[in-house]
């Protein structure tokens, strides 16, 4: 049976998310020997940190920022199938700051598969998102945009590079 | 090269991507072990031959669809991008039919994969489709949506049962 997920449960979700990303992003910049990645890392990791005070206020005032829902089940049944994966999303990314990875072209895709999924989430979320508050939503999804343009660079860098 | 992702080629790509998609959906078909994944193999399968014969058809008749003049702003390197990751997608695509899976709930990963990706690339694209023509690409990425979502269903139930 599907869980019925709510604006504020995917909400939640994604705080937890951009917490963790900043954790992922500081192991990672740390980590690499590439000067370059590491200014991207550094980069995703202050954009991560943004995004989490956005979702916290978000969460804090939901009512300011999210459309209520007239009967229950409303929302769009298609954020509630995609949410289960945010989740995993969520637990993946926490068991990779404790592993962390073995090369920087797979940590640069590991980072790439959690943007197509925030890029995702985020579209179908706006929808549920009050009109006064959008501008601030879209700059959210604007950032993610950028950083997939910034990560897939950066992994055809290091896809070029000779092993 | 980077530079050749105009929407045109983008169009010439997921003709290719739906097409390829249409004979690994087959082969996943006959190959299922459950018997609910062999039918929503057979589904996709005929999505996207549909699919296929939409982008063939704004591919052929590209004056009306394209909008002949846009603004190149931060939209673009995003478009590039992720045009970027598509054709990733399509050698991968390429390479599992000629692979087998391990197992269904591999399978389903994959299918996953593959209709994020194209979400999220055909969305973009909707920004250089005219006005008018929009609604055909909007049946698309409805319809990827919804892929999506019977996938991931599909991977909950699968999970569970441990087929």
């Amino acid at each position: 049976m599907t869980e019925h997920f709510n604006p504020q449960k995917v909400l939640e979700i994604a705080l937890k998310v951009k917490e963790s990303s900043q954790k992922l992003y500081q192991a990672l910049s740390s980590k690499t020997a590439d000067s370059q990645l590491k200014n991207l890392w550094d980069h995703l990791g202050q954009d991560s940190e943004f995004h989490s005070k956005v979702f916290k206020e978000m969460c804090q005032d939901i009512e300011s920022y999210v459309v209520y829902e007239l009967s229950a089940g409303e929302y769009d049944p298609y954020l509630s199938e995609i949410t289960p994966g945010f989740r995993y999303t969520q637990e993946a990314i926490g068991k990779k700051i404790k592993e962390l990875f073995v090369t920087d072209l797979e940590a640069v895709e590991f980072a790439i598969y959690v943007v197509i999924e925030l890029i995702l989430v985020y579209s179908a979320l706006k929808n549920c998102i009050v009109p006064e508050k959008l501008d601030i939503f879209n700059k959210i999804i604007g950032d993610e945009k950028k950083h997939l343009t910034k990560l897939n660079l950066a992994k055809r860098n290091l896809m070029a590079k000779p092993s | 090269m980077l530079e050749k992702y105009n929407p045109g080629e983008i169009l010439k790509i997921a003709v290719e991507v739906e097409k390829n998609g249409k004979e690994l959906y087959a082969l996943l078909e006959v190959k299922s072990r459950d018997p609910q994944a062999g039918l929503l193999w057979a589904y996709l399968k005929q999505q996207e031959e549909v699919h296929q014969q939409t982008f063939q058809e704004m591919l052929s008749n590209q004056k009306d669809y394209l909008v002949v003049e846009f603004s190149t702003g931060e939209h673009e390197p995003y478009l590039k991008a992720i045009a970027s990751e598509y054709i990733f997608t399509q050698d991968l695509i390429k390479e599992h039919i000629g692979q087998e899976f391990k197992s269904d709930s591999e399978a389903i990963d994959f299918g996953i994969s593959v209709e994020k990706i194209s979400i999220l690339t055909y969305s973009a694209l909707r920004e250089y489709i005219n006005k008018n023509k929009q609604p055909v690409l909007d049946k698309v990425i409805d319809e990827e949506k919804n892929h999506l979502a019977k996938l991931k269903s599909l991977k909950r139930t699968i999970d569970h049962t441990g087929i």
